[in-house]
Order: structure tokens, then C-alpha cells, then sequence
């Protein structure tokens, strides 16, 4: 198992999405740390005094997440795309072990990212806010827990990638249906159906970055309901590539 | 078939029906061991589904398919047992050649040293830094076979390796393969052409329809038939009249040309004398295998 995820480590550092994803999540967080103090204290933004107005200074890297979904779904989807699924069987013929290798690269590949993003948030924000006097207890649940929390949205968001890919296996339809869910579709149902919100990506990652909202659910149901989706996808994901024919 | 010869692979009832579409029926066949072996029928026959089906990529319907008395998915590091190179292009395109089988290579617990040896071997230490979007579809050939070969297997299986190969290309496959079932290795590769890999095999196995038509050697394939003789003469239907008179089977190609079937240019000549009819000009076919390939895959059965 150690040479498979050896393997899936060497396969994403050998291609230039990696790289994409790291260059796209740091521009994204940087966008909206920038964003989140500038425009703080305006326009009805809380202010950089408030708790929520940090937060959202801290949790600005959870936006960065789609990227790692998008990674996820590249890891196994993209297989399927460039074929190179055929000459993954021929060394391992054991098509669980492929994916449990995918996903545990992936995991090792999120927290790095997640450290990357935690890193350019801090960058970012600390001397800006400190030219703005506002100098936050970095070990306080409004920073450390905040930026923990949006580090575990894009390490599970990759994780969800892996099984979507696994499952879909094509990886434009994949990339193109999650992206319409996440900026379509789960806004309408939580339109239609505002109890359920809570129940969903946006519900659950906000609880994670300490979004101040009564109706989303406590920040450690949030990490495990994610944490299920994932677990569900990739179990189903393991599942059907177990028993589906792999033609060229 | 030597009856001493251990079977690297064998083929037993294979069957795979897609939907409604049957893609091999009931097929079997055995590839001895340290033997190259065709494995021919038109597109569409069903030899890539055969093969992936051997090699655990596609679950028969029914039947099996084993390499060493075992199925692929049971065997231990079954890279050492075969390589097989399936198509020409699974490679990522933005990775390069090098990166392609150091990946695999990683996942065997292959030492890295031996992807430089094999891009040696198929002539592809220049472009190992290159990225593989640029490659020609010999040089994927070539790539797809290093890739088979890093395990230093004991059968090497083939889908069409001759495609997108120019002719010093195919030259150096054919001498590749050779080699290395000189060296007591096991090839079966696949194509649609018989010709193409004439000169390298020692037994056929020949598909259509996703049936099996016929397995035996090559030099046996070629005594399953005659080729007809071509006879022309100002006076054709009287030497039809008169080769039909002796059981004599023709086909009349022209006015003045005939072919004659299952026949020597000597019995034509001593009838066509008896008759008193004048022969301009008397050929004995050629034996064309490209022939014979069509009309089996075609009739479907005709040789068994």
C-alpha cells in the first residue's frame, strides 16, 4: 500500500494540475483574505473589531475548496480520461487498493495544500491588520479554530473529489456537476427548503469556519458530516470500479 | 502442438455479451509457452475484449481465462508474469515518458534504475524527458512496450502493435519480438492483418465474430488451401466445358481467362491438349495469406 500511494503521490507531481490547484489556491485565498479587510467595517460588513468580522478574514481559504474537489476528481476521473486506468490494473490488478491509495495521497496532498493556504492567509492578513491596529489572539477559536476548520473543508472537499471521480469516472462531467451543484443548485434547494441548509456542503463548511448563523449545525457534526460524504463517496466509488469493465 | 509444451495461457468457454451484443462466444485457445502466437480477425472480431478480459480488465460473461493455471487478478506481482501493452495511447499528456514508467515502476516496487533500461530497449532514451503529447503514435508503440517490459515478464501480450508503426518500425518490432521469444519468452499479439505478422509467428489463432475459426500453425494454415490457377485461352468455354468434363471445378474471370480451382497447371495442360485447345498463357497462383485471412474470417468455419 505504501508503494501504491508512493505511486499517487509521484502521478500528481508529475502532471501540472498540482501545481494549478497550489498557484489557484494561494491567488484565491489572497483574493479573499484582501477582500474580506477591505471591505470590513463597510456596507454592512462587520467590522475587523467583531468576532465575525476576523472570521471572515480567517475563513476567507475555505473558497479555495472547489479547487481541491476539482483535484480529487482529476486523481480519479482523470484516469479514466487519459486511460491511464489500463496500465494502473496491470501493475495493480486490486482496483480497491488502487483507490484507497488515491485517497489517502489525496488526504496527504490536501493537508499540504490546506498548510499552504493557512500560511498565505496569515501572510496576508496579519500585517494588514496590524497597520489597522486590530492585533487578534492567534491561539482564540476566532483564528486558530477558524482556520483549522477551513483547512478541513478543502482537505474533505478533496476527499469527496476522489470518490466523485471514482464514481462518475468521467472527469468533465464530474467537474461540470459539482460546480453547477455547488454554485446552482444547492442555493436553490436552500431557497426552497432553508431547513435543510444545514445538511449541505455550504451549511456544514460554514459551521466549520465559525460562520455566525443559530441554524447550522455544531462545528463537530459539521466536520463529521462531511467527513460521511466522503466516506460514502469513496466507498461507493471503490464499489463500482470493483465491478465495472475497464474498456479503453 | 507439442504435447510436452506448457500452456502460458489458456483461454476455456470465454464469452462476453455487452447488452445485446455478444463480443466473444464461447472462445477457446491456448498459447504455448516460448511461443509467438497471432492473435488475428478483422476489427470488431473481438480480440481486445479477449485480451482484456485475460488480463482482469473486463469480467467475462461466462468462461475463463487463466495465465500460469491462474486467473491475472490472483497473481503475485503479476507484472513479472506479463506485460501488456493494450493501446498506443494511455499516457497522460502532460506527463513525460520518463515520469510515465518511473509511476508504475513505484507502484511495482520496480527499482527506478529500470525504466532507463527499458527506454533503451525500445529506443526512447532521447525523448524519456519528453512530454508524451508530443509523441508520435510509433513512438507510443514504443513507450506502451516499455511499459510492459519493466517487470521483465514471461508472456508479453500485444493489441495491434504494428499500428502507426512505418516500415523500419514494424522491422524492429518484428526483431524485438523475436528475440525475445528466442530467449524463452511467450508473445501473443494481436492485428488485423495477417501479413503483418506473418514473418514472426509460429502458431494463429484466428477470430471472427467474436468465434474462434480456427488455432494451428502457420505453415498448416496455408495446406488448408490451393490457389487457383489462371488459364488463358481464345477458347474458354470449350476448356470449361471440358475441365468441368473431369470434375474441374472454373470461374470464368474474363472472355478469355479463367480461374481454375483445386487444380495443377500439369492436369489443365494434358485436358486442354486432349481437347485440342489453345493456351496462350497458364499460371499457377500464389499463396496469399491476406487471401486466405479474408476468406476465413469472411466464410467463418470453412477450416477447422
Amino acid at each position: 500500500m505504501n508503494r501504491l500511494v508512493k505511486a499517487e503521490l509521484l502521478k500528481l507531481r508529475t502532471t501540472r494540475s498540482l501545481y494549478g490547484t497550489v498557484a489557484g489556491v494561494v491567488v484565491l485565498v489572497a483574493l479573499g483574505v484582501s477582500a474580506a479587510i477591505a471591505t470590513a467595517g463597510t456596507n454592512g460588513h462587520a467590522g475587523l473589531e467583531t468576532t465575525e468580522g476576523l472570521r471572515g478574514v480567517f475563513g476567507g481559504a475555505v473558497n479555495a475548496g472547489f479547487l481541491l474537489l476539482v483535484l480529487g476528481i482529476i486523481t480519479t476521473a482523470g484516469e479514466y480520461r487519459q486511460n491511464t486506468i489500463t496500465a494502473a490494473l496491470l501493475i495493480t490488478p486490486q482496483r480497491r487498493q488502487l483507490i484507497v491509495a488515491k485517497t489517502i495521497a489525496m488526504a496527504i496532498v490536501g493537508v499540504s495544500i490546506a498548510v499552504i493556504a493557512t500560511a498565505v492567509t496569515l501572510a496576508v492578513s496579519l500585517p494588514w491588520l496590524a497597520t489597522k491596529g486590530v492585533h487578534p489572539s492567534l491561539f482564540s477559536s476566532d483564528v486558530a479554530g477558524v482556520l483549522v476548520g477551513s483547512a478541513a473543508v478543502m482537505v474533505l472537499f478533496g476527499l469527496i473529489g476522489i470518490g466523485l471521480g471514482a464514481i462518475v469516472r468521467n472527469q468533465v462531467a464530474a467537474v461540470v456537476g459539482s460546480l453547477a451543484w455547488l454554485l446552482v443548485v444547492e442555493n436553490l434547494l436552500v431557497g426552497l427548503f432553508p431547513a435543510i441548509g444545514k445538511w449541505l456542503s455550504f451549511g456544514a463548511s460554514g459551521s466549520l469556519i465559525g460562520s455566525v448563523d443559530a441554524g447550522l449545525l455544531p462545528v463537530g457534526a459539521a466536520a463529521l458530516l462531511l467527513l460521511g460524504y466522503g466516506a460514502a463517496f469513496i466507498a461507493a466509488g471503490i464499489r463500482l470500479t470493483a465491478t465495472r469493465d475497464v474498456i479503453a | 502442438m507439442l504435447r510436452h509444451m506448457n500452456n502460458a495461457i489458456e483461454i476455456n468457454g470465454l464469452t462476453k455479451r455487452f447488452g445485446e451484443v455478444l463480443a466473444v462466444d464461447d472462445l477457446s485457445f491456448t498459447v504455448p509457452e516460448g511461443t509467438v502466437t497471432g492473435f488475428l480477425g478483422p476489427n470488431g472480431a473481438g480480440k481486445t475484449t479477449t485480451l482484456r478480459m485475460l488480463l482482469g480488465l473486463i469480467k467475462p460473461t461466462s468462461g475463463t481465462a487463466t495465465i500460469f493455471g491462474r486467473p491475472f487478478v490472483e497473481l503475485d506481482r503479476p507484472f513479472e508474469a506479463v506485460g501488456a501493452a493494450l493501446e498506443a495511447s494511455s499516457f497522460h499528456p502532460g506527463r513525460r515518458a520518463h515520469d510515465h514508467l518511473r509511476v508504475l515502476a513505484t507502484a511495482a516496487g520496480i527499482p527506478i534504475a529500470r525504466v532507463d533500461e527499458v527506454l533503451a530497449e525500445v529506443g526512447l532514451s532521447e525523448a524519456a524527458r519528453r512530454r508524451a503529447r508530443g509523441f508520435s503514435l510509433g513512438m507510443r508503440q514504443r513507450l506502451s512496450l516499455a511499459a510492459a517490459l519493466l517487470g521483465e515478464p514471461r508472456i508479453l501480450i500485444l493489441d495491434e502493435p504494428a499500428n502507426g508503426l512505418d516500415p523500419q518500425g514494424v522491422h524492429w518490432l518484428r526483431a524485438f519480438l523475436r528475440s525475445f521469444a528466442d530467449q524463452g519468452g511467450t508473445v501473443l499479439v494481436s492485428s488485423h492483418l495477417l501479413t503483418e505478422i506473418s514473418l514472426l509467428v509460429d502458431e494463429v489463432v484466428i477470430v471472427s465474430h467474436g468465434r474462434l475459426i480456427t488455432q494451428s500453425s502457420l505453415a498448416a494454415l496455408s495446406d488448408h488451401v490451393t490457389p487457383p490457377v489462371r488459364v488463358r485461352t481464345p477458347q474458354a468455354a470449350e476448356l470449361r466445358t471440358a475441365l468441368t468434363a473431369n470434375g474441374i471445378t472454373t470461374e470464368p474471370v474474363d472472355d478469355e481467362t479463367l480461374h481454375v480451382l483445386d487444380s495443377t497447371t500439369e492436369s489443365i495442360g494434358r485436358i486442354a491438349a486432349g481437347s485440342g485447345i489453345v493456351i496462350y498463357e497458364i499460371a499457377a497462383g500464389r499463396f496469399d495469406l491476406e487471401e486466405l485471412f479474408l476468406d476465413l474470417t469472411t466464410t467463418k468455419g470453412a477450416v477447422r
